[in-house]
């Protein structure tokens, strides 16, 4: 699990994450609205710290991307090991990529992010079960909790996350 | 530590338990806009955009949107309907996929409303997001707080 790593927030990642979104609320990009309201600035949007994933050394669903590279230490990607990652967010990292859903996320939020803040976000490990599930086979849980902290070392942000290994495509209508 | 900064929409003596706010989230959601979520979160699973990886290797009758894009699609809703930096708190499970072409109505519902404390209530809300069929794909609980009429 990757812990410790800074997530530097900006203006232009909150505005995208919420341009991902449909939204138009002036509260994720324009400053001279927000300055006037009385969180007198951008904040992000309440699943925007789902986005730290981009400067996770461990995270594994990056794509191409290498940066950042992940730590010497590092071991070779979970894929290898066929085994669930929990990744930088708190999403279900790499593993069989087409087997890893997202069961569950929450988020407590104790200040608003905000441009500028340079977080630390740490993450454990939670519970873990198993279940036998009638549309995924059988299904494994797990749960992680990641920390996001301020320069002071106050808690911006809780998140918990519970990944689930399917043995199969989970079926559809 | 400093008061949270709100900007609140609506005074918790405007809502009463029961009440209930509806919103379309998304409108026939387009591949676009998953890819387009994709690079906003980071999360490249190729499940999620590559039609190939999820129809042929993983089994899947197409690709299909991240978990994470319906909890903002719903989280759309509360600060539409309440406010921003209003919540502190909103969980929700996943309990179906979502594919392109899906129109979401996300829709909360007034549980409780706590007793003032510092001018503000703890008002909980039910949350449940349903496709075109009416199926829900997303369910959970989020937690405002809330001045008097604002």
């Amino acid at each position: 699990m990757s812990d410790g790593y800074k997530f530097p927030v900006d203006r232009t990642s909150i505005m995208l994450f919420a341009s991902a979104l449909g939204e138009s609320n002036r509260i994720y990009y324009d400053e001279e609205y927000s300055a006037k309201t009385p969180l007198g600035g951008v904040i992000a949007s309440p699943s925007f710290p789902i986005a730290c994933a981009h400067w996770s050394p461990t995270y594994g669903l990056k794509g191409v991307r290498k940066i950042p590279a992940p730590p010497e230490s590092a071991e070779k990607p979970a894929v290898a090991k066929g085994e669930a990652r929990q990744a930088g967010g708190g999403r279900g990292g790499a593993g069989n990529l087409s087997r890893v859903l997202h069961g569950e996320q929450r988020f407590t939020w104790h200040k608003p992010m905000r441009p500028g803040m340079v977080l630390t976000v740490s993450g454990r490990r939670g519970k873990a079960w198993e279940k036998e599930g009638k549309r995924g086979g059988t299904m494994q849980f797990s749960e992680s909790i990641t920390e996001y902290r301020d320069e002071d070392g106050e808690l911006v942000v809780t998140a918990t996350s519970v990944g689930i290994q399917t043995s199969k495509a989970v079926e559809n209508d | 530590m400093s008061t949270h900064a709100t900007n609140p929409k609506i005074g918790y003596d405007q809502l009463s338990v029961g009440q209930e706010n509806e919103a379309v989230v998304v409108e026939n959601l387009t591949r676009t806009q998953i890819v387009q979520y994709a690079g906003a979160s980071g999360d490249f699973n190729p499940i999620h955009h590559d039609e190939t990886f999820a129809t042929k290797a993983a089994g899947y009758p197409s690709v299909f949107a991240h978990g994470m894009l319906t909890m903002g699609l719903t989280g759309k809703m509360l600060t539409d309907w309440l406010g921003d930096g209003v919540l502190r708190d909103f969980g929700v499970r996943f309990v179906s996929q979502v594919w392109p072409g899906d129109t979401l109505t996300a829709r909360g519902t007034v549980v409780s409303i706590g007793e003032p404390k510092d001018g503000e209530c703890a008002v909980e809300i039910e949350l449940v997001t349903r496709n075109q069929k009416g199926r829900p794909v997303v369910t959970g609980s989020a937690t405002a707080s809330l001045p008097a009429r604002v």
